[in-house]
């Protein structure tokens, strides 16, 4: 699958409806993106993971 | 405008009580400033005439019979756009919110109000905080008090332009990656980012729930201790709001600096000329005042800019697409152009892509920390932007994050809080602010080292030509 067919997908399958110049556009935007998403490196899991924790609502976070 | 037409908030309070001055006149003069600046600045979206003055005469009366509120006491302020006000317009800048008219006000603009601010004007910003300068919107964009060619920065754009041309004596912005401290350097004043918990977000419009941070800018350090003062507790209806004692920012002011440790961040902004000699220079002479005021200045490596760059992004493009996703897909038209290409983005980022960057952003916080207990350093120096502000028109691309990492960035990821002052002008007459940031928590160690730095090195001279 090209570049182009996978933003074409993931486009539409977010229901994204964009016309030809927003097309253009976004897929120079989702082209720099790939960079970006390049340098998040895959981290091995961790003892201090998750990095997100939920956290309860009435929850009085104190430090 | 004379420099004494710009007085600080600091000097105001005393005037107030002196009784040289009165909150009807303060009101009226940035009623009047606010007002006669718009077609050349466009800084408000609201100018709020009636209740700003009802509020004055308020205020006047209190202060006549000893109820006195503090230093904020009939201190006209002004809001970005994005701050529920109760009763007034909040548009965000969009065609989305054109009319919202909220029934309650932010939890900060309740507190700055029982402070006794009184609030002159909804400011400009760009459409929810992102995605400007656009001309597209309901409002146009702010220009630059310096030189109204060039664009105040954003996405506090109003409160940047406002703040400098004195037609507030202080503004509150939002920083998600830079948007108060952008504005701050571009405009000549001053800009906190307050640790990430320590101002509560309820009721400002979100743009990263996690990445949000709610702020004051002002004139001077001292003034932004003011308002730091006011705004700072917790909000048990912020969950990201942390129950911590708020210290004494004012009395912090006048703690010693002798022995405090800086850490200059050159690699962000010096390798291969990514910074203009000038943008480096003053960080330099910045590091120069801060030793000649008895601080020790070392170099210190941190995480690669760019890593922090490309975690916050995707960070913000992710949530931020999750906020505007309806509204994307049910009315994209109602958006502006950039705002609409820009968070759309977002859908291309997955769930684990996502959670890649969270995690990587707690890898890049304790690293940073870990740095600063290394190199035994109490706060940052580094520089805030490359350059001086840009002419409209050339500062528009729809994806201007693909270009260098913004040197803001990090700092929203780390949760620290971040302070810009200015640090003098380039030669195309344009300011240019510096960086410092703290440890977690130590907000009022960071505004004394800023305040020594202001202090050190001396008034700017100057205001706009407005």
């Amino acid at each position: 699958m090209t570049d182009q067919e996978k933003f074409d997908t993931i486009a539409e399958a977010a229901g994204l409806a964009l016309d030809d110049a927003e097309r253009v556009r976004l897929m120079e935007g989702y082209n720099g993106l790939q960079k970006l998403l390049a340098q998040i490196p895959d981290m091995a899991l961790a003892p201090d993971e998750p990095a997100i924790a939920y956290v309860m609502p009435t929850t009085r976070v104190q430090r | 405008m004379t420099a004494s037409e710009y007085p600080t908030i600091a000097a105001t309070a005393r005037a107030l009580r002196a009784g040289t001055t009165t909150a009807r006149e303060l009101v009226t003069a940035s009623l009047e400033r606010l007002q006669a600046t718009q077609d050349t600045l466009h800084s408000a979206i609201t100018i709020m005439t009636d209740e700003a003055l009802v509020a004055a005469d308020k205020a006047d009366v209190d202060l006549k019979t000893g109820k006195d509120l503090g230093p904020l006491h009939g201190i006209p302020i002004g809001l970005k756009d994005i701050y529920d006000t109760a009763g007034t317009l909040t548009t965000c800048n969009s065609r989305m919110l054109e009319d919202n008219v909220p029934d309650a006000d932010a939890d900060s603009v309740a507190r700055l109000r029982a402070a006794g601010a009184i609030f002159t004007a909804k400011l400009a910003t760009h459409e929810f905080a992102n995605g400007g300068p656009s001309f597209d919107l309901p409002w146009p964009p702010a220009r630059n008090p310096w030189n109204p060619d060039h664009v105040p920065g954003g996405s506090s754009s109003g409160s940047g332009a406002a703040v400098a041309a004195g037609l507030v004596m202080g503004a509150m912005g939002s920083d998600t990656g830079g948007s108060i401290r952008g504005p701050a350097g571009l405009n000549g004043i001053v800009g906190l980012k307050p640790s990430y918990g320590r101002i509560s977000r309820r009721g400002i419009f979100p743009l990263s729930w996690t990445q949000d941070h709610a702020g004051p800018m002002t004139r001077t350090v001292e003034d932004c201790a003011i308002m730091m003062q006011a705004l700072s507790g917790y909000d048990p209806h912020d969950p990201a709001s942390v129950d911590t004692p708020v210290p004494d920012y004012l009395a912090a002011l006048e703690g010693q600096v002798e022995g405090l440790k800086v850490g200059i961040v050159r690699d962000w902004y010096r390798p291969e000329g990514l910074a203009d000699p000038e943008s480096t220079a003053q960080v330099e002479g910045a590091a120069a005042l801060l030793q000649e005021a008895g601080m020790t200045v070392r170099d210190i490596t941190l995480p690669d800019n760019a890593d922090f760059h490309a975690c916050g992004r995707i960070i913000i493009l992710s949530e931020a697409f999750a906020i505007h996703r309806k509204g994307l897909l049910a009315t994209p038209e109602r958006y502006g152009e950039f705002l609409r290409d820009r968070i759309r983005l977002g859908a291309f980022i997955s769930a684990h892509e996502y959670i890649s960057a969270l995690r990587f952003r707690r890898h890049l916080t304790q690293a940073t920390l870990d740095a600063m207990a290394a190199a035994d350093v109490d706060v940052l120096l580094t520089a805030n932007q490359y350059g001086t502000a840009e002419k409209f028109g050339n500062s528009s691309p729809t994806f201007p994050f693909f270009g260098k990492p913004y040197l803001t960035m990090a700092f929203n990821l780390t949760g620290q809080p971040a302070l810009t002052v200015c640090g003098g002008f380039a030669a195309n007459g344009l300011p240019i602010g510096v960086q410092l940031a703290g440890k977690p928590y130590e907000d009022d160690l960071l505004l004394r080292v800023g305040h020594a730095f202001e202090t050190a090195r001396g008034a700017l001279g100057r205001t706009p030509k407005i």
